[in-house]
């Protein structure tokens, strides 16, 4: 399974990283804006991408929206802070697959992504 | 007016901040914090080592800082990468900011105010600096005490016209 996992805090990358790791998630790729991600995401294959909303370049909104553009049906979780009812129904027209508020444990994480992919 | 602000402060926004910054220590840092104390200002001065700063628009204006001794960030750090800094590096500012981030999220949440609009955290290393606002706004500041040591939480708010 490979994940691209989009945040500009490198920090957040890490721990998410970190996360995918700790329940068997080996091949991550890693992009610290929108617009890198979709370059990314353009050149390989991924199963699974973890965004966060809030970036420069590109947004994680724009980001899903340009992705599913191209036809693309791969789930995508939007990571972020925000959690608020309007934000959540943006996110899903614009082609979001599920929601992960930070802040989130391991368990969280792998009761999300089960709903999509097998680990 | 000034009344109104100053208990909206106390009595809505500051549990939520207060709710926020414990949520987020003890799921993913796994700190417990206990509230030390809280105090009005008329200026800022964090005193702490690392200080992560993010703003409030639209429905709600005001400032969010989140200012914690350098042992609280290294603690988060190396739970958060694994790894323990030995200095105020790139990722311990990073790491503030983004707690700053989380911390305004969890709030903002709480809150459930329509309209409101976090900004980008900024983050500044070291203590020997003061942050002023206009005559309008009212701050209220929460010092925190965890095993790995103190941090303080300052929501700086305008009062409506």
């Amino acid at each position: 399974m490979k994940v691209l996992v989009v945040d500009d805090s490198g920090v957040m990358r890490k721990v998410i990283v970190r996360a995918l790791n700790a329940i068997g998630v080996q091949d991550c790729v890693e992009a610290a804006n929108g617009l890198e991600a979709f370059v990314k995401f353009q050149a390989d294959q991924f199963d699974l991408i973890l965004t966060d909303w809030n970036m420069p370049e590109k947004n994680g909104l724009e980001l899903v929206t340009d992705i599913r553009a191209t036809g693309a049906n791969l789930p995508i979780i939007m990571v972020t802070t925000e959690a608020q009812k309007g934000q959540v129904v943006a996110a899903i027209q614009a082609g979001v697959s599920d929601y992960l508020t930070k802040p989130f444990d391991n368990e969280v994480l792998r009761t999300k992504l089960d709903k999509f992919v097998t680990v | 007016m000034s009344i109104a602000i100053e208990t909206q402060i106390q009595s809505v926004y500051l549990p939520a901040f207060i709710e926020s910054t414990k949520a987020i220590f003890k799921t993913m840092l796994g700190l417990e914090l206990s509230v030390q104390a809280t105090d009005k200002l008329n200026a800022i001065q964090p005193g702490h080592d690392v200080t992560g700063i993010i703003g409030l628009a639209g429905s709600i204006e005001g400032t969010i800082i989140v200012s914690v001794e350098k042992e609280v960030a290294f603690a988060a750090a190396e739970t958060f990468i694994g790894e323990r800094p030995d200095s105020v590096n790139g990722d311990v500012l990073d790491l503030v900011g983004e707690l700053a981030n989380m911390i305004g999220g969890g709030a903002k949440d709480r809150l459930n105010i329509p309209g409101v609009i976090l900004g980008l955290p900024t983050t500044v290393s070291g203590n020997d600096y003061k942050i002023s606002f206009k005559p309008d706004v009212e701050i209220e500041t929460v010092q925190f005490k965890s095993p790995s040591g103190s941090l303080t939480i300052q929501i700086a708010m305008r009062r409506p016209a």
